[in-house]
């Protein structure tokens, strides 16, 4: 896996110039395309902007690190001309007709973007199995998932097509395919990344973030990235910082939460020793590790699936066979053509999680459901605040231990919704948290999920740093 | 566990057209969800204010002025059916 750094030295000492990495990326992604990494490719636009970044440099006026580099954006991202699906059957053929926020910045800073990846239908999903397009492979092992919804942007880093990819994460889906394939993802703080140009899924949870080799990359994407936007009443005015400030610093001194409900049961034993050797490390390097409660995040699952879903039978029901791409070719009349074009249109678990969320909005459920996961969702980030009180950072697992068996969605998704139990919290609370590797069991990379206090994450980048420099330290188990 | 008759309820709501042949499977998993969710509707959360979304809580105002938008072309470019710059819809009046 290449980072940032490295390409751009590539670039400035003209050992290789934006077209022959652009060239690489391409033919990369062409050689792998049995992982089933991407959705569309874009070779024709990539070279062209690769062209333009190399006579950018010929001219000296390069635009920064970022210029020239290829780029990866996952397919429910907006990129105007460029079809953008979702994943899904009923935007199959849909052209956006204008670019994401977070994708026109990182192109305002030349960064190439050679293709658009594969996911869960509307990032309904942990394990990129729901794709219209296919399920992604998992490069580490072709028996497991590379995790989801993110899945395609994860693998893309991981098989070394790219050096970054951008993610969204609306439960977990940056996070949990960086740890099922070995590489970085950040969700930021809710609010830090316009979401305008981002097919929505769950509105108050959805978070653009990037995937990459290295904290660093991430804090470096992020820095450009974020911002108040317009177009998106939700994001932070706080002004664009560098994240990357404090990468360098000792963790000396900063106390690490650790949730005793985190890593009790369930959570697999060899994962578990893993982290906690890592954390032991950390406190070798002067870390103090504290022991800290969430005692609400046990109803975290069934408050995210209530609401998440509840949203989504709102943000979906746009797809009406009027307005985008697929229509049914049997509706006779206006409802049939709405509920026919939608059942052609949407998959399986799309239609699952739209009847969940009109249930729990019907009249009669409503209270029952709805409200009640609103509740649930104030008294987990509450914990969150208390516990912050005490420590600098929270540590967590990503996952509860090694990714899913291929096909585990199909025949049981409560064990799939359930993979999710260490990072929905994280979005019911809007907190910023980043998952690296901290060590391996039978060979495969286990993700440790960071957890900062809300619009912190210089300081979250900067435990993640120190995190990343002793990660080699621990043995396979 | 639902019913058949919940389903197609749900489904109607949701503008959705079941088959008779998934309505067992989509039964099953919407049960074993709403099971897991009934934990929930165990709390007594009577004293607790919903959290809507985790905004600053200051609604962002801006100046309303025009900005160029969407031409007619682009507005319905990915519409499957159109006539004279209208979405053509199947007709909803009369027999």
């Amino acid at each position: 896996m290449a980072n940032i750094k490295e390409f751009s030295a590539l670039l400035q000492n003209g050992e290789k110039t934006a077209v022959n990495l652009a060239e690489e990326a391409l033919s990369k992604i062409e050689s792998h395309k049995s992982l089933n990494a991407f959705i569309s490719i874009l070779s024709e636009r990539a070279l062209q902007k690769a062209h333009e970044a190399d006579e950018r440099k010929k001219a000296g006026k390069s635009l920064g690190a970022l210029d020239g580099i290829p780029i990866a954006i996952k397919d429910n991202l907006c990129l105007e001309g460029s079809r953008t699906t979702a994943a899904s059957k009923i935007l199959e053929n849909f052209v956006a007709p204008y670019t994401a926020t977070a994708v026109e910045k990182l192109e305002a800073q030349g960064a190439v973007i050679v293709g658009k990846t594969n996911m869960d239908e509307f990032a309904m999903g942990s394990s990129s199995e729901s794709s219209f397009f296919g399920p992604v492979e998992n490069p580490l092992d072709k028996t497991r998932v590379p995790g989801g919804s993110s899945g395609g942007s994860a693998v893309a880093v991981a098989s070394g097509c790219v050096p970054i990819s951008l993610g969204s994460d609306t439960g977990g889906s940056i996070r949990q395919p960086a740890a099922c394939t070995g590489v970085v993802g950040l969700k930021p703080t809710y609010g830090r990344v316009s979401r305008y140009g981002l097919l929505a899924y769950a509105s108050s949870l959805d978070q653009i973030g990037p995937i990459a080799s290295n904290v660093e990359d991430c804090a470096t994407i992020l820095s450009i990235i974020c911002g108040q936007d317009s177009h998106d009443n939700t994001t932070s005015a706080r002004p664009s910082e560098n994240f990357g400030a404090k990468l360098q610093e000792s963790i000396k001194g900063k106390v690490i939460g650790i949730p005793k409900e985190y890593f009790g049961e369930g959570l697999d034993k060899n994962c578990k020793a893993v982290m906690e050797k890592h954390l032991k490390t950390l406190e070798a390097e002067g870390a103090i590790l504290r022991e800290i409660s969430l005692p609400n995040v046990s109803y975290a699952v069934s408050s995210y699936y209530i609401i998440a879903t509840a949203e989504a039978s709102s943000n979906l029901s746009r797809f009406d066979g009027v307005r985008y791409t697929h229509r049914s070719k049997e509706a006779r009349n206006l409802f049939d053509l709405y509920a026919m074009s939608r059942s052609e249109g949407f998959g399986k678990e799309v239609q699952r999680r739209i009847l969940l969320g009109s249930y729990v909005l019907s009249s009669g459920f409503y209270d029952a459901y709805y409200v009640q996961a609103q509740k649930v969702r104030r008294l987990i980030t509450d914990d969150f605040t208390k516990a912050f009180e005490v420590c600098d950072v929270i540590a967590s697992p990503t996952m509860p231990g090694l990714p899913l068996h291929r096909g585990v969605n199909e025949s049981d998704p409560m064990a799939m919704y359930l993979s999710d139990i260490y990072t929905v919290s994280l979005n019911l609370a809007g907190l910023p948290g980043i998952s690296l590797p901290c060590g391996t069991v039978k060979n495969f990379p286990i993700g440790m999920q960071w957890i900062g206090k809300p619009f912190q994450e210089t300081n979250l980048l900067s435990v993640a740093a120190a995190s990343e420099r002793v990660s080699h330290c621990i043995e396979n188990l | 566990m639902l019913e058949r008759e919940d389903i197609l309820k749900l489904a109607k709501l949701s503008r959705l057209k079941i088959a008779d042949a998934d309505m067992e499977s989509i039964s099953g998993h919407l049960g074993k969800m709403l099971q897991h969710m009934d934990a929930l509707r165990a709390l007594d959360l009577s004293q607790v204010e919903p959290m809507t979304g985790v905004e600053e809580g200051i609604t962002v105002l801006r100046e309303d002025i025009p900005q160029p938008s969407f031409t007619h072309e682009q507005a319905f470019a990915n519409a499957p059916s159109v006539e004279n710059g209208h979405f053509v819809i199947p007709k909803v009046i009369g027999g």
